[in-house]
């Protein structure tokens, strides 16, 4: 792996603790297509603070810009956050919760420990 | 189901020994564990009412910005913060305790210490249930506490100097279960020298004076040697560790006096008013000085687990209460007679309720894979003395009986089974294993003391003070042999090893490369190229999992160290150097096993259905795993059904279940940690099996993407064991309980009604021989029926007290996940 | 200005009587206990909503 796109993945990822917090405030914006809750997102095993990375998308993918850019082809995940707006992604796709309370664990993709989804 | 009317006997013969325990314990006991507040989470959450603690947190950040500048060394800087913390937080004392203490601030909250981990501190902000009302200001306080922690925490300081691509891998948790850190896993104690009575804190702290005053002294004679640089640090660790435990010695004191001004100007109730003047005495008393009497012992180990909580978080409780206890049960009760049996056995329920009581704030991986527990606190009972004798005591029946009036979850028992042990101690532990509480596991112990030998060279009179490192492992409790901190990381989701297997080491669930690039399935031609794939990808994996761990501990002396632990460690009071340092630590490392059996069955039915009978390719395999046997029901139906699986005495598939594990062992020689020692396997899974139910892939054994995996060690698949337990036991012998590995997990169920009465020991104790005679290391039981188990999650409010063995530990049914109930509904009861 | 030194819940320390523990009964819905925290006597207690004039 090249050294450019570990370190992309290391910051992501938040494999060197936090870098940057969030304000309060901002923790409680939940938009209306979080990628959190798309099925394609996968949450990282390490931390409920909501980074993960796209299924569908690879490394390079920018669903931020417009218009989005859609790398479907390569090794590595794109590194998102639950919180990350998706509106503009042509892949997005709401999963449906089996789970309506938080407590069951079994399935990642179902896990609702961040507490912005608690109503969703 | 229950009606209030029924007699103890009445409830005993319908099982319901939950509600006989009840009537059967005393009203403080009663009390006591009625006042319990479930810590462990259930799923991912803790429970509604608990909540974390957020006093701790503030006091440590508090103390860490006033010392930002302090030209202090870290060691002493993080001396400093911890006695500011028992200096300063709020201390509660329950009505009708006799013992005192706890980790957080009030009864109902779990202790958070920002200091380990940012990733923690943001699953703490990020919580949906346990933050304290009201919300908005907790959330303003956690969020000042964690910006300060950004960068300065444990996790975050240590990361940088490990290997970013090893790290991304194992931070995928797709194959690891943990981080690596001196201060998050599991901590051994030196009790032989801090527990057999010979010291207190203050002989310690006299000894730490001394080193210092000789090093000051040396430093600064007219030389300059290595010695001399060395002594620089050591002098730093000596007064750090003197700041630890001088403060604990004041907190101590802080429950005397709070005990006293209760008794003095509260307490109406006179008995009360005594104890409460007992718990002042006793906590004067300990830990300054050596125990006394059996609540001064019990109160002594007590502080020691709760401020070796306080600097780290602890997810065991490496402990031989009976070992330890027991003499001072000898002296009050058979020799002085203070204390009657029964008092004793009170006062061992109320050890296990404190102890259950105590949780702190752990990552969502941890709350996952210990479902309705807060850590595997696994006690450890019986064994032999140094001397080979028996070691089982009065205090080993007064703790098996409280536990049965008590019935927590969690602390559980391991006993340590040998041929010495007598009829009256083996019937306690049939009777807390046939009353439905999953406990005590049973170990081998000649043959885990001959596997202590074998693997990490220790002597036979270290190797035979061992106890449970955590739900398994054997770890000495002497100067050299214990291990102060084994970090769960090493840990790995052995699924994966056969998975990668068939995607060349991509995983396709997290979308990296974690494994090994061997060659495409479809190109293996024979079994033999399959099993060279597998071996590259086990080793692939357990060297990930184990370098991350290596390194962590050799900069732990430095970067993260313990200076409490060291205080009441032998070794690093002597030499000066903090209890993590290699130098001065014998070795006890291990690689959990998680998802092992799935190895075993998943290639015997390769080789038998690809390969012997030539009747799928591997192409074909790989294309249906692919598709997670999407619109190939029959084929893997046939993959289920028709290929031979571990646990029913058949070579077949035993002798490739062998050979990996000798693979693995001879593999273990050669990965060595800090100390030079080896990392041998211990197959278990704690609830690693439903955790990782939707992390592994489809395998060959059958399994879908989101099946709860095996429960785990050497326990053969639920429901695929046919040919009942004397197969079990005849396939699970064939492993060298010595050299094959570290430890073996064995979960086996058995009927309560069959087991009754003194015929039902007589059964049991004939089982119990078999598995002797066969070599094996462990097993254990759940007792309770599936009528019970369904009516339970039917009508989880009515059977809150029914307890289960999950996997290395119990747990509360109702606490579980559905997954995982269903899980140990499908493990077959074996009629014996 | 109230201080903790005046309320009934002060219990100072006999060696260092300008220090001392704010004791305090508590219950939760699974038990009763006693609570002590170190406060100082000079301590303001004004928005104290537990302060108790001795």
């Amino acid at each position: 792996m090249a050294r450019k796109s570990r370190q992309e993945f290391a910051n992501a990822s938040g494999v060197f603790g936090v870098q940057q917090t969030q304000p309060v405030e901002q923790g409680k914006e939940v938009p209306d297509k979080p990628c959190g809750m798309c099925v394609h997102f996968s949450e990282s095993a390490f931390s409920s603070d909501g980074r993960g990375a796209c299924k569908k998308l690879k490394e390079g993918s920018n669903i931020k810009v417009d218009p989005p850019v859609y790398v479907l082809e390569g090794k590595n995940g794109y590194m998102i956050r639950a919180l990350t707006d998706a509106a503009g992604c042509k892949y997005y796709e709401k999963m449906k919760f089996v789970d309506k309370d938080g407590y069951e664990c079994s399935d990642p993709q179902f896990r609702r420990t961040l507490r912005q989804f608690q109503d969703k | 189901m229950y009606e209030a009317a029924k007699t103890i006997e009445e409830l005993e013969e319908k099982q319901q020994w939950w509600w006989a325990a009840e009537k059967k314990r005393s009203k403080r006991l009663d009390y006591l564990r009625k006042a319990i507040w479930k810590k462990g989470a259930v799923g991912g959450l803790y429970n509604p009412g608990v909540k974390v603690e957020l006093e701790r947190p503030q006091l440590q950040t508090q103390k860490a910005r006033e010392l930002e500048m302090s030209p202090d060394p870290w060691v002493m800087k993080f001396a400093h913060m911890f006695a500011h913390v028992l200096d300063n937080k709020t201390i509660f004392i329950t009505d009708h305790s006799q013992l005192v203490g706890y980790n957080a601030d009030l009864p109902n909250t779990i202790g958070w210490d920002p200091s380990i981990a940012s990733i923690l501190n943001e699953e703490v902000f990020n919580d949906p249930s346990s933050l304290p009302e009201p919300i908005e200001e907790s959330q303003k306080i956690i969020a000042d506490i964690k910006n300060y922690w950004a960068g300065k925490s444990d996790l975050d300081k240590i990361m940088p100097y490990l290997d970013l691509d090893d790290m991304m891998k194992v931070l995928s948790g797709a194959v690891g279960w943990g981080v690596p850190l001196a201060r998050g896993g599991y901590s051994g104690k030196d009790y032989e020298y801090i527990m057999t009575g010979k010291r207190g804190f203050e002989e310690v702290i006299a000894e730490l004076d001394k080193n210092i005053d000789e090093a000051d002294a040396k430093v600064h004679e007219p030389a300059a040697s290595q010695e001399i640089m060395e002594l620089y640090d050591k002098m730093n660790n000596w007064e750090a560790m003197q700041i630890c435990l001088e403060a604990c010695i004041r907190h101590a004191k802080r429950y005397a006096r709070l005990a006293r001004i209760i008794a003095e100007n509260f307490e109406t109730d006179e008995k009360r008013k005594q104890e409460l003047l007992q718990i002042a005495e006793v906590c004067e008393r300990v830990p300054a000085q050596p125990p006394r009497t059996l609540q001064e012992s019990l109160q002594y180990d007590l502080f020691i687990q709760l401020f070796s909580r306080t600097e780290a978080i602890e997810g065991a409780w490496p402990a031989r209460p009976d070992y330890y206890h027991g003499p001072y049960y000898q002296k009050d009760v058979v020799e002085d007679k203070r204390l009657t049996h029964e008092e004793a056995v009170e006062l061992a329920g109320e050890f296990l309720i404190r102890a259950a009581e105590v949780e702190q704030y752990k990552p969502k991986f941890a709350r996952e894979g210990l479902q309705g527990i807060s850590g595997t606190w696994v006690w450890t009972l019986g064994g032999v003395n140094k001397d080979g004798s028996d070691a089982c005591n009065g205090m080993t029946i007064a703790l098996l009986q409280a536990a049965r009036l008590v019935r927590v979850a969690n602390p559980t028992f391991a006993f340590r089974w040998h041929p010495k042990v007598s009829d009256e101690v083996m019937k306690e532990c049939f009777e807390c294993i046939r009353q439905g509480l999953g406990y005590p596991s049973m170990r081998n112990d000649p043959i885990l003391i001959a596997n202590a030998m074998n693997w990490h060279g220790h002597p036979i009179d270290e190797a035979r003070t061992w106890v449970h490192q955590a739900c398994m492992s054997p770890a000495p409790t002497t100067k050299h042999g214990f291990q102060p901190m084994r970090m769960a990381n090493a840990t790995v989701n052995c699924a994966k090893i056969i998975e990668y297997v068939f995607s060349s080491g991509f995983d396709n669930v997290f979308n990296i490369q974690i494994g090994a690039e061997t060659p495409p399935v479809e190109d293996l031609t024979d079994f033999e190229k399959v099993y060279e794939a597998w071996e590259t990808q086990m080793k692939t994996l357990f060297s990930l999992l184990v370098r991350p761990v290596n390194r962590a501990r050799s900069l732990a002396p430095t970067m993260t160290p313990r200076p409490f632990l060291s205080g009441i460690s032998e070794r690093s009071v002597e030499s000066g150097k903090d209890v993590c340092d290699p130098s001065v630590s014998r070795g006890n490392s291990w690689i959990t096993a998680f998802t092992w059996v799935e190895n075993a069955d998943s290639l015997a039915a390769v080789k038998k259905l690809v390969f012997d009978e030539k009747k799928y390719t591997l192409a074909e395999l790989k294309e249906a795993m692919d598709a997670n046997w999407e619109g190939k029901e029959d084929m893997r139906l046939d993959f289920v059904k028709n290929t031979p699986k571990w646990g029913n005495d058949d070579d077949y598939v035993d002798d490739i279940m062998l050979r990996c594990l000798r693979s693995a062992a001879k593999f273990s020689r050669e990965i060595k940690d800090p100390m030079g020692n080896n990392w041998p396997i211990l197959p278990e899974n704690v609830s690693g099996n439903i955790h990782y139910a939707n992390v592994v892939g489809a395998l060959p054994n059958g399994r879908r993407l989101g099946d709860a995996l095996y429960d785990g060690g050497i326990s053969p698949g639920p429901g695929l064991d046919k040919k009942g337990p004397t197969a079990v036991l005849k396939s699970c012998g064939k492993i060298d309980h010595i050299s094959d590995g570290r430890a073996f997990l064995l979960n086996q169920r058995l009927s309560p009604t069959q087991l009754a009465g003194e015929k039902g020991f007589q059964m049991w104790k004939a089982y119990m021989r078999a598995w002797a005679d066969l070599g094996i290391d462990h097993v254990q039981f759940n007792m309770v029926d599936d009528t019970t188990l369904r009516a339970a999650q039917k009508d989880p409010e009515d059977y809150q007290e029914v307890i289960v063995r999950v996997a290395g530990y119990s747990a509360h049914f109702v606490d579980i996940s559905r997954k995982t109930q269903d899980n140990i509904i499908q493990r077959t009861i074996q009629g014996l | 200005m109230a201080v903790c030194n005046e309320c009934k819940r002060f219990f100072a320390q006999d060696e260092q009587p300008e220090k001392g523990d704010c004791v305090r009964r508590g219950e939760d819905p699974r038990q009763a206990f006693y609570t002590a925290r170190p406060v100082t006597a000079e301590q303001d207690a004004s928005s104290c909503p537990d302060f108790q004039k001795k």
